[in-house]
């Protein structure tokens, strides 16, 4: 497998990653601007 | 030899040769962190590792995570039902996922799709003298061979965690909201109000990232440790699985301990 390949299947690996991340901390975590500011 | 002392001379044995293993594992894993910026040099094969430790074991990852949702989903109505909080379904599937289910079901996984491939690949290595050939031209071994390895199994773990849970808690969505009829609303507010992000999501991620550096280091090190003949390296192959597992559910337990402590 070529290198460029390689790269786009982690690049798109770690995307997804952040993502989900993402997903979790805004969706499920619930963690948007008013969460985080003082209560 | 007397019965009593044979025992006691095999359980010493035993005693002896884990704590032997155990120390030069060690000494692999401390090796392996001196070399890092030597591995770090040559970024590609890094970035090779991670391709084929973490995009290659997307697929059982998610279809494994889409069960596993599903199936919490399942479960956990027909078992709140029975109190009448049927709507805590979302708060139910994602804390499990975040906290227990999705770090430690992705080790257990990592562990029997990656961390086999990374053992049988460096013992064959070692039963076909590559990486003595490798020593003989002044090249280190853990530096292009071990290290690279290491981190992208150490990268991948926490990637591959949050997309099982993300995906769990879709599976779990998908049984709970369109099949079973649960509020759509409920679902997500009940999650959004129960889940914290530090205290779930995060304590989650270290959990991987700590199971990540234990999967690795134990299928480096069997592999590395392998005797270089084909049983050998089954063997050593098996050991990784074994190893690994009881690895990362003893060290759930000691983590999970200390985060519900702190």
């Amino acid at each position: 497998m070529d290198k460029t390949t390689l790269d786009i299947w982690v690049g798109l690996f770690v995307a997804i990653g952040i993502a989900a991340l993402m997903g979790l901390a805004m969706k499920v975590g619930n963690l948007t601007s008013n969460t985080l500011g003082e209560t | 030899m007397n019965p009593i002392f044979k025992i006691l001379s095999n359980l010493g044995n035993q005693v002896t040769s884990r704590i032997w293993r155990l120390g030069s594992a060690t000494r692999l894993f401390l090796l392996t962190l001196i070399y890092s910026a030597e591995s770090f040099k040559r970024i590609h094969l890094t970035i090779r590792e991670i391709y084929f430790t973490g995009v290659m074991s997307l697929i059982i990852i998610v279809v494994s995570a889409f069960f596993v949702g599903m199936v919490l989903g399942l479960q956990g109505y027909y078992t709140l039902q029975k109190y009448g909080s049927s709507e805590s379904i979302g708060v139910l599937v994602a804390l499990a996922l975040l906290r227990e289910l999705g770090p430690v079901v992705t080790a257990l996984l990592f562990a029997g799709r990656a961390g086999t491939a990374i053992t049988a690949e460096i013992g064959l290595m070692k039963a076909t003298e590559q990486l003595s050939a490798m020593e003989m031209m002044a090249v280190s071994p853990i530096a292009r061979i071990i290290g690279p390895r290491f981190w992208a199994g150490v990268i991948s773990m926490p990637i591959l965690a949050s997309i099982f849970s993300m995906v769990g808690v879709m599976g779990g969505y998908l049984v709970a909201v369109p099949i079973i009829g649960v509020d759509h609303g409920a679902f997500w507010s009940q999650m959004n109000v129960n889940v914290d992000f530090r205290f779930d999501v995060i304590n989650g991620l270290i959990k991987s990232f700590v199971f990540g550096v234990a999967c690795t280091i134990i299928a480096l090190y069997e592999g590395y440790d392998a005797p270089p003949t084909a049983e050998g390296v089954s063997r050593a192959t098996t050991r990784t699985v074994v190893t690994s597992s009881l690895t990362v559910l003893g060290l759930d337990f000691i983590l999970t301990s200390f985060m519900i402590a702190h």
